[in-house]
């Protein structure tokens, strides 16, 4: 599988945050997830990806280098921005009128199937658009241009679950052409968990896990019991989610050695949700990693 | 050609609501002026280099304003468009409102019962080099500092002109020895001067718009 986007040790830093050493990469015909929690660098990390912000060290390795200039580079990228960036006063036509004449691949006619099904009329002004409209439009002209790598930015943030179903049906039929793949950015969990393939997490600026999306849920279990039990656990490899009076709820990777030493724990099958929660929550026992 | 043509309609559409606006003042205040001053029903020159600036000035301005408040920008800077097509768009347009400007003056002028002063082709030629060697730097400077920096730096340079005005007249006898030279000068030479002072003036200031914008962050 053929690597469509390479990071690597990228650093920027702000006066208020920093994100620091960032490295992941992107593989062919997959939908990465990037998952993170408001302010934990996402939008930062896309921007820099799309030369809107300057990195202030590393490198960003588009396509294994096939293209030699950027132009070429952004021909073959699709974006989609939370909350579309465009020309409120124009209408759709207007607008795609300046986007498409940029792009060497535009497909008038993909453009106009894309606002058929997503019931958008070209006449409309951009400001009359409702967000989820406003997504919909920015996604027919991502993918109106023949781009290989889309990249998104909480493009479900604040939509419908019927319009986020629509859009994540969309993405999955997409990455099923021969060398297309998804950068999706977001902090609603399901979404991922029902098409990414892989899932990167981003926390404080730094990147805490990338791995296959089911080995990463298959890695982890909740575990379910009383205090006494959790006396027994040691407290390293455990992360508590929850503790009553009564008994606690904690997420682990050990899963094995604690059943194999209290076989009564209940363990359960791991959300995308409680790994992301228990990555990035605030850590009760420091020790757990 | 296509893009360019895109993004120019796209800045007049994005003032379309003060076109009219701006179409009535340009008619009427020339003709308004002409009757309160009778000095410039002889020699319209001042009153055209005037209002030529002005409106080109409030054109720019004001799509500038549109470009702070909108966030289109930014998908252009996703777009493979480059930005040299960005700064020669500006350049364009305000030369089609100046044009536009031109165009109206003289027909006013060409009027009897207008009472506008008519202006020579040495005055048009005149006001559009200033014009354009003024927005050969403005330009830029937008693309630095943005909208609302360079409103103050505006209003510091409008507080400031009229000191530097009588400095420069002060100092620099020569310049009223330069304006004389060019009165001498045959029309095409100063059209094809011009025209070249121009050509060079957008080509600089494309250039520099475009380095600037390559190291801008959004």
């Amino acid at each position: 599988m053929n690597t469509v986007l390479d990071i690597r040790n990228v650093s920027k830093h702000f006066s208020d945050f920093t994100l620091a050493n960032i490295s992941l990469e992107l593989k062919e015909n997959c939908i990465t997830g990037f998952l993170g929690k408001n302010g934990a660098g996402k939008t930062t990390l896309i921007k820099i990806i799309l030369g809107l912000l300057h990195k202030d060290s590393g490198e960003i390795i588009f396509f294994s280098n096939r293209y030699k200039n950027i132009e070429t580079i952004k021909n073959k990228i699709g974006v989609v921005l939370d909350d579309g960036y465009f020309y409120d006063n124009l209408n759709l036509k207007q607008m795609k009128n300046i986007i498409a004449s940029t792009y060497k691949e535009w497909d008038e006619t993909t453009y106009k199937n894309y606002l058929k099904k997503f019931r958008l009329n070209e006449s409309q002004l951009i400001s009359s658009l409702s967000k989820g409209m406003k997504m919909k439009y920015a996604l027919a002209l991502a993918l109106s241009h023949g781009a290989d790598l889309l990249i998104m930015d909480e493009p479900t943030s604040g939509l419908d679950p019927e319009i986020r179903k629509e859009l994540i049906d969309i993405l999955s039929e997409y990455v099923q052409e021969e060398g297309k793949s998804v950068f999706f950015s977001t902090h609603i969990t399901s979404d991922l968990e029902r098409c990414a393939d892989e899932i990167v997490i981003i926390n404080n600026g730094k990147i805490i896990e990338q791995s296959n999306k089911d080995d990463m849920i298959e890695s982890y279990r909740m575990v379910k019991g009383t205090l006494d039990d959790l006396e027994r656990i040691s407290s390293k490899s455990i992360k508590i989610l929850d503790q009553t009076k009564y008994g606690f709820t904690g997420i682990t990777s050990d899963y094995e050695e604690i059943k194999q030493c209290i076989p009564k724990i209940i363990l359960e099958k791991a959300s995308l949700e409680d790994i992301f929660l228990a990555k990035t929550g605030e850590i009760e026992n420091e020790d757990y990693i | 050609m296509k893009t360019i043509y895109n993004l120019v309609k796209k800045d007049y559409i994005l003032i379309k609501k003060s076109l009219l606006i701006m179409l009535l003042f340009v008619t009427f205040a020339p003709i308004f002026i002409s009757m309160r001053a009778p000095e410039f029903q002889n020699n319209g020159t001042l009153l055209y280099g005037m209002l030529a600036l002005m409106i080109t000035f409030m054109t720019y301005h004001m799509i500038s304003m549109e470009e702070m408040k909108q966030k289109g920008f930014v998908y252009l800077q996703i777009t493979p468009m480059s930005n040299k097509k960005i700064a020669i768009s500006k350049y364009i347009v305000v030369t089609l409102a100046y044009l536009a400007t031109t165009i109206i003056y003289c027909i006013l002028a060409l009027l009897p019962f207008t009472k506008v002063g008519g202006v020579g082709i040495k005055g048009i030629m005149l006001s559009f080099a200033i014009i354009e060697l003024f927005f050969g730097i403005y330009i830029p400077l937008t693309f630095k500092l943005g909208y609302v920096k360079l409103q103050m730096v505006s209003s510091g340079i409008i507080f400031l002109s009229p000191f530097i005005i009588s400095l420069i007249s002060k100092y620099f006898a020569s310049v009223i020895n330069i304006t004389s030279s060019i009165q001498s000068l045959s029309d095409l030479t100063i059209i094809v001067g011009i025209v070249v002072l121009t050509m060079i003036v957008i080509s600089i200031g494309s250039k520099a718009s475009s380095n600037i914008l390559k190291k801008q962050e959004y």
